[in-house]
């Protein structure tokens, strides 16, 4: 597991990357940072558990963690939240899911969609995600930085060597083809769809926002003055997507 | 208590209390409510008994002694010889491991897709891809590519011998104490389509975007493909009569999420 330095002020990138079918993909949790307040967004896979709770302890040190927010309780983000809570007895499990034991976690304060909560010392909003495999699936996002957590949305297959790349300036290297592969591969539903009204909709939610970065779990941060050429080449890439289906109009 | 719902198909079913649910309703019932009754949401699994055993999903790490409990009580001293879980979501691969541990002469299958069966802790499992048949003797289960999906690593299962669909997440509903283990046909009245549209409102969120002339098309290709006689889902209902229009159904289901998909914060 690496810590990329902070992309923006206050927030780390924890993460590693596995080979999958297409190329490498990351799996990452996020550590939000002020004074002496953390609050991890995620907790990855069990295979990094003992990295991750190495990291947080030399980070969080003293501090206060605040708490532990939950996009959704898939394995690969959820795995190590008793490992993390573990590292302090008082830290929270904050999601939206409604029962908690049958989807494996423990006790949880939970969110309603769209609501906003004050953990420590900052503001979370938790949007509900409309670019999601699992139910409950929010986008945390974070009023203080402005970045907003997409958890399986935004993500990419990446080149080794392309690791720690951020979109912090220009899209240079992506392509449209780069985001039909993830989003065929990932979220499978996108072929059954009309991705005008899934592309409205997203519009709608960052247009509403200041944001500073998108952090999606499976893919590099992207600079939020990039997102109108980056939902441009989403749209084109769902289009794509959802074109290939076989259960085409002409049927 | 499992039950056959089907020759030698047992039903093993987990039911969750759905408080929050249930007080909303006592105050503004929906018109299949019947008052007084808690809403339950709930994970089915299936334990097919040919002359292999096989059972499709392990339900959720809340009922993690039920279903030991009840896969023995339905093999009765027999083996279980293949453990397949549809997708690794908890509700359906929860127990996986404790199921292996209690079996170990059982084959873990799961879907083949992708390479990242080891963050699901399924490393070890064997792979089936779509298309691949598993004769158990007895039955003959052919794995299908889903159609309507949540989680990507993900199959369908539809056993040739009984004409039996497993839909997985589709066709899932909330039921009432008093209908666990139920099947349609034993109910008073039709499936209201307001539990259907609760249901997949949450668990597929996605067909709020629905292309509808697509899901038309898949869910009639359903029908022409498999014809099913039975339709087994893991949150819902099992259908033995009149399939096709149950399935028919969901197209006005979708149509409604579409139009305005209505989250109760209930549930």
């Amino acid at each position: 597991m690496t810590v990329r330095g902070e992309f923006t002020d206050g927030v780390r990138w924890l993460k590693r990357c596995y080979d999958d079918d297409h190329g490498h993909e990351h799996v990452a949790a996020y550590l939000l940072s002020r004074d002496d307040h953390h609050v991890l967004v995620d907790s990855g896979s069990h295979h990094y558990e003992d990295d991750l709770v190495q990291i947080l302890t030399e980070h969080v040190g003293d501090g206060s963690f605040d708490a532990v927010v939950l996009s959704h309780p898939d394995l690969p983000h959820s795995a190590n939240i008793r490992a993390v809570q573990a590292i302090d007895d008082d830290v929270e499990l904050i999601c939206a899911n409604s029962a908690p034991e049958v989807v494996g976690l423990p006790a949880r304060t939970r969110v309603a969609f769209n609501e906003t909560m004050q953990i420590g010392t900052r503001d979370i909003t938790f949007l509900e995600s409309p670019l999601a495999d699992i139910i409950f699936t929010t986008w945390p996002y974070d009023h203080e930085t402005g970045v907003i957590f997409t958890a399986d949305g935004f993500g990419l297959f990446h080149d080794p060597g392309e690791c720690d790349r951020v979109f912090d300036t220009d899209l240079d290297g992506l392509t449209v083809d780069d985001l039909a592969t993830y989003h065929r591969h990932s979220l499978r539903w996108l072929e059954l769809i009309d991705p005008t009204k899934l592309m409205a909709h997203l519009r709608q939610i960052f247009d509403e926002r200041d944001i500073s970065y998108v952090a999606p779990a499976h893919g590099s941060p992207i600079a939020g003055h990039l997102l109108p050429e980056y939902f441009d080449m989403l749209e084109t890439a769902i289009e794509q997507v959802a074109a290939e289906s076989k259960y085409g109009v002409e049927m | 208590m499992p039950r056959e719902v089907v020759d030698d198909i047992y039903l093993i079913q987990e039911c969750n209390d759905r408080t929050a649910l249930t007080e909303q309703y006592s105050k503004e019932a929906p018109d299949w409510y019947e008052e007084g009754k808690t809403v339950h949401s709930s994970q089915s699994a299936y334990l097919l008994l040919g002359e292999e055993t096989l059972l499709f999903d392990t339900l959720s790490p809340a009922a993690t002694e039920q279903v030991l409990t009840e896969v023995d009580d339905v093999l009765d001293g027999r083996d279980l010889d293949y453990i397949v879980v549809s997708h690794p979501e908890a509700p359906h691969a929860g127990n996986s491991r404790e199921l292996c541990a209690a079996h170990p002469e059982a084959e873990l299958i799961a879907p083949d897709y992708g390479n990242t069966h080891e963050l699901y802790y399924l490393g070890d499992a064997t792979q089936i891809s779509p298309g691949a048949t598993l004769d158990i003797g007895g039955f003959e289960l052919e794995v299908l590519d889903p159609v309507f999906v949540d989680h990507k690593m993900h199959i369908w299962l539809y056993e040739r011998t009984t004409g039996t669909l497993f839909t997985v997440d589709f066709l899932g509903l909330m039921h009432l104490d008093g209908e666990c283990l139920a099947c349609t046909d034993e109910l008073n009245e039709p499936v209201a389509p307001h539990r259907l549209e609760l249901f997949h409102g949450r668990a597929l969120f996605w067909f709020e975007y629905a292309d509808l002339q697509k899901v038309d098309a898949a869910i009639e290709d359903i029908i022409e493909t498999y014809d099913p006689a039975v339709l087994a889902p893991a949150h819902g209902f099992v259908v033995r009569e009149e399939t096709a229009a149950y399935l028919r159904n969901m197209k006005s289901v979708v149509r409604s999420i579409a139009a305005d998909r209505a989250v109760s914060e209930a549930w």
